[in-house]
């Protein structure tokens, strides 16, 4: 905790980061930034539009096979779209789509676990009940039902997406905002007579922020498949959108005769979430106070 | 009280209980009085003493009177205005002006905060300067307990002990408090950062007449400091009276056995001291009449009836809640 809040410069951090990872986290770090910066310039990046088709060269196998070419490097599929062009636009959509729920659910989870260390009594009860009957459902479940009964848009999908993994922060956050009340600063700056307002927002919040940080990083690859699980089941993301799970689900009906429409996609998901897990699997050992001995 | 229209503080047989739950269906739940029917005035510019042995209810008051934990109580006043009240339903103003000092100053500041912002941040809260200024008045809190610019950029974790406790006073300090409550200040630090927390306390009330209670077990620091001293036991006053005059002649048992532990200047003044038999009792189940009474070397057969209230001893402001040293008290003129 103390020698977190002394980081101060970005060269300084990037010694630390170095120092203290394995050659697994870089690899991952490197991973993660280069689908952020594929997700940022994907208008540059890809050689052709997701929708373009290319009737002359649909089936188009990727370029180290017979048949292939450098102009479809992935190949293409049953209409004759660029493959890695479509995956680029992809990992944007699921990239976005995976951090706005993400983030939702931390702003979520994090207001509920405040308001239940603030007003106690009744409330926290009805947060707890809540928090172990959202436990106690499979998620999936619940926002198929969602999807279903309410219909597909973009708004209802981020919004289902922002719901999952709620419980997770609002039972960290209430816990730790439990333990810091008790805390002397919290109590000093009640004397001091500020009020709960600035007492959970300027202080227990940066506090306790390492803890939801490593949640986020922890719930972000859940996100991402829960995203591809629910387009590839059709209730996702809608074309003609595209997103990785959407086409791994239109590529399955290729997958004898045209695989590599599916498995394009499939191996991002699997790079993606492998490495935001192992990075978040680092944070969580690092910003941990009780495993000091690293 | 003949002092009330001076004072700044009057608590009036305050109280506090706590329940305590027990074991799920095997014991009853029961009431702890930590503090019982406590009176205690402090004067303006006045340093007041509160001293007892762990766990005898010193804290509990000193919560009370800023309004953390539980309070019953006849009246408590500050400054003519009823401060009977939780924290959260005290005027800003007067939270504002009772100041507390926390024994542990490292717990009592943010870590992740720097010293200037924690400093300037009871004026942000109570809007009471300009932004341009804040930062000033925070420096100039800092200055007057003898903090530098160095300190100003760092984090509680970074600075001594003595360091953190003079923040502690400074961020107390730039409200312009009336009051300071200093629950324990120095109990924390070693001697001779001690020392400078008591002449920096001493040299603010003589500069800014302050008027400071001031919380302890080490006799020592409190003779040196304080103005008057009240002695607890087990969540009751037993004496209470000037320093010089409750150190050099103390009348309550409790209190004669206190001064017994103090080193003397010299070997050659020793006095053997008076040992008490026992251990302090469970605050649960006091003893009946006086709570002392079990481990008093004079007591007799009223102590264990009646409670002896706090009554002047005659000679100026002197008070004691003994049975004993009533008695042998020549009548007053």
């Amino acid at each position: 905790m103390a020698d977190t809040a002394s980081i101060s410069t970005p060269a300084a951090f990037a010694r630390r980061f170095w120092r203290s990872s394995s050659p697994s986290v870089r690899l991952s770090l490197l991973w993660i930034l280069a689908m952020v910066a594929v997700a940022a310039f994907a208008d540059l990046i890809a050689p052709f539009d997701y929708t373009a088709m290319d009737l002359r060269n649909r089936l188009a196998p990727p370029v180290w096979m017979e048949r292939g070419s450098w102009v479809h490097p992935l190949g293409t599929d049953d209409i004759g779209r660029d493959v890695l062009s479509r995956v680029i636009y992809s990992i944007r959509l699921s990239l976005f789509v995976a951090l706005l729920g993400t983030v939702i659910g931390a702003a979520i989870g994090t207001s509920i676990g405040f308001l239940a260390a603030r007003f106690r009594g009744w409330v926290d009860d009805l947060v707890t009940t809540a928090i172990d009957f959202q436990s106690a459902l499979p998620f999936f479940i619940l926002a198929l039902a969602t999807l279903a009964f309410l219909g597909n848009n973009f708004v209802i999908f981020v919004a289902v997406m922002g719901v999952y993994g709620w419980e997770r922060y609002a039972r960290i956050v209430r816990g730790m905002a439990f333990a810091a009340q008790a805390q002397g600063y919290a109590v000093a700056l009640r004397t001091l007579g500020a009020s709960p307002a600035r007492i959970y927002a300027a202080h227990i919040l940066p506090n306790i922020a390492s803890a939801i940080i490593v949640n986020m990083t922890l719930n972000f690859p859940e996100t991402v498949l829960l995203e591809t699980s629910l387009s590839f089941l059709g209730l996702g993301i809608q074309p003609p959108m595209t997103s990785l799970g959407n086409m791994v689900g239109f590529g399955r009906d290729y997958l004898l005769t045209a695989w590599w429409i599916a498995v394009s996609p499939a191996v991002v998901i699997f790079l993606t979430t492998l490495a935001f897990s192992l990075l978040g699997d680092w944070l969580r050992d690092r910003l941990d106070p009780t495993v000091k001995g690293r | 009280m003949h002092e009330s229209r001076r004072s700044i503080l009057e608590v009036c047989e305050l109280s506090c209980r706590f329940r305590s739950r027990g074991l799920p269906f095997l014991s009853g739940s029961r009431d702890i009085g930590a503090v019982d029917g406590v009176s205690l005035t402090v004067g303006r510019g006045e340093i007041v003493g509160l001293v007892g042995e762990s766990g005898c209810g010193k804290s509990t008051l000193a919560k009370a009177i800023v309004g953390l934990g539980p309070i019953e109580a006849r009246a408590m006043r500050f400054d003519g205005t009823d401060i009977l009240r939780p924290l959260d339903r005290r005027p800003r103003d007067l939270i504002r002006r009772i100041q507390y000092v926390f024994q542990d100053p490292l717990g009592a500041l943010d870590p992740r905060r720097t010293v200037l912002y924690q400093v300037a941040e009871p004026l942000l809260i109570h809007r009471r300067t300009p932004d341009a200024e804040r930062f000033a008045r925070a420096r100039t809190a800092l200055r007057d307990v003898n903090l530098g610019e160095e300190i100003e950029a760092k984090y509680p974790h970074e600075l001594s002990g003595g360091q953190r406790q003079r923040v502690v006073i400074a961020r107390a300090l730039v409200l312009e408090p009336d009051l300071l409550v200093c629950d324990e200040p120095v109990s924390a630090l070693d001697v001779s950062i001690q020392a400078q927390v008591i002449n920096l306390l001493r040299d603010l009330r003589d500069r800014l007449d302050l008027s400071i209670l001031f919380i302890s077990h080490d006799l020592a620091v409190v003779r040196h400091l304080c103005d008057r001293i009240a002695v607890m036991y087990l969540g009751r006053l037993c004496e209470v009276g000037p320093a010089e005059q409750v150190f050099g002649d103390p009348r309550h048992p409790y209190t004669k056995a206190l001064t017994s532990a103090i080193p003397p200047s010299h070997p050659r003044l020793a006095k053997p001291p008076v040992r008490l038999p026992g251990e302090p009792p469970d605050p649960g189940d006091p003893p009946s009449g006086c709570r002392f009474h079990p481990r008093c070397g004079d007591r007799e057969a009223l102590c264990s009836r009646v409670v002896p209230t706090l009554e002047a001893l005659g000679d100026g402001g002197r008070f004691a809640a003994c049975h004993v040293a009533k008695r042998s008290t020549p009548a007053q003129c």
